[in-house]
């Protein structure tokens, strides 16, 4: 099943060729798009949305967390 | 794992408003069970902040696989959690998604039947293994795998009901377009697969009790 998925997904991966899921998502159902540009983040990982409210909220419900607990 | 990725105003008014009572009531089915039927204790409610802060913190991390896919690890807050609880994380998930400008505030209704969808069939999943004769690892693998599958099919369903506004593309090539993004999803799924087998598998050896409600044996094995 593993294999079947994998190959099955890499011949999407080629037919829709390298983009991002957000431009993935609008050539799928016809919206214009345009190709994802910004930092290169890490090895390649990047967050999404703006980075300060990332913090925040996930301090947030850490501490949300530990107060909980 | 499937999640809609379109930007506000893709869907049209009657079905954002559509998407979103039919998720309140199923929203609103899972508190009533919470309330009434499965009281929850304390330990449940730490547990459901620590999967809401994971799925918050590795759902808007960009992983640099087939050209950027996201994670957010519905299936194992299924399997830990239960449908029921984990109805409540995704939407807090979307809603602080959607806060910090990842997802529309209008596909949250939408996106919550997706994710909803994926925790509930993991969940299934994962259980109706219990009885069978196969390791925890490939358990969660399989109930992992077949849950974003089953997302994957919702979200192509719920696109292809809605209908994108401005856009003259006919229903087979959406349908076409979306079956090849759902299957480039499926091989992300086969990662997802493996972090969530290996964490449940984990979580059986050291805390068996956490899977007490999937699994009432593990409770009893420690």
């Amino acid at each position: 099943m593993v294999l079947i998925f994998l190959v099955l997904s890499l011949f999407a991966y080629i037919i829709t060729g390298d983009k991002g899921i957000e431009e993935r998502f609008s050539n799928a159902v016809g919206l214009p798009s345009e190709p994802e540009s910004g930092d290169n983040g890490i090895f390649g990982f990047t967050l999404e949305g703006n980075h300060l409210s990332y913090v925040i909220i996930l301090a947030l419900i850490l501490v949300a967390t530990a107060l909980i607990r | 794992m499937a999640h809609i990725h379109l930007p506000d105003g893709a869907f049209s008014i009657q079905w954002i408003i559509t998407w979103w009572i039919i998720a309140i009531i199923i929203l609103g089915l899972c508190l009533y069970w919470l309330k009434k039927v499965k009281k929850i204790d304390n330990k449940k409610i730490t547990l459901a902040a620590m999967l809401t802060a994971a799925s918050f913190a590795i759902f808007q991390i960009n992983i640099p696989l087939f050209g950027g896919v996201h994670m957010n690890l519905t299936p194992l807050i299924g399997m830990l959690a239960g449908p029921a609880i984990g109805a409540i994380i995704v939407l807090i998930v979307n809603i602080f998604s959607a806060a910090i400008g990842h997802g529309g505030w209008g596909m949250i209704g939408a996106n919550l039947l997706v994710n909803v969808t994926e925790v509930t069939v993991a969940y299934g999943i994962y259980k109706a293994l219990g009885k069978i004769n196969l390791d925890t690892f490939s358990k969660a693998g399989i109930g992992t795998i077949t849950g974003v599958l089953f997302g994957n099919i919702t979200m192509i369903l719920i696109i292809l009901i809605s209908g994108i506004q401005g856009v003259n593309q006919d229903i087979p090539n959406t349908l076409y377009g979306l079956s090849l993004l759902a299957a480039v999803n499926m091989g992300v799924a086969i990662i997802e697969a493996f972090i969530t087998g290996y964490v449940v598998s984990y979580i059986k050896r050291v805390r068996p009790d956490m899977l007490a409600e999937v699994t009432p044996v593990a409770a009893t094995a420690k």
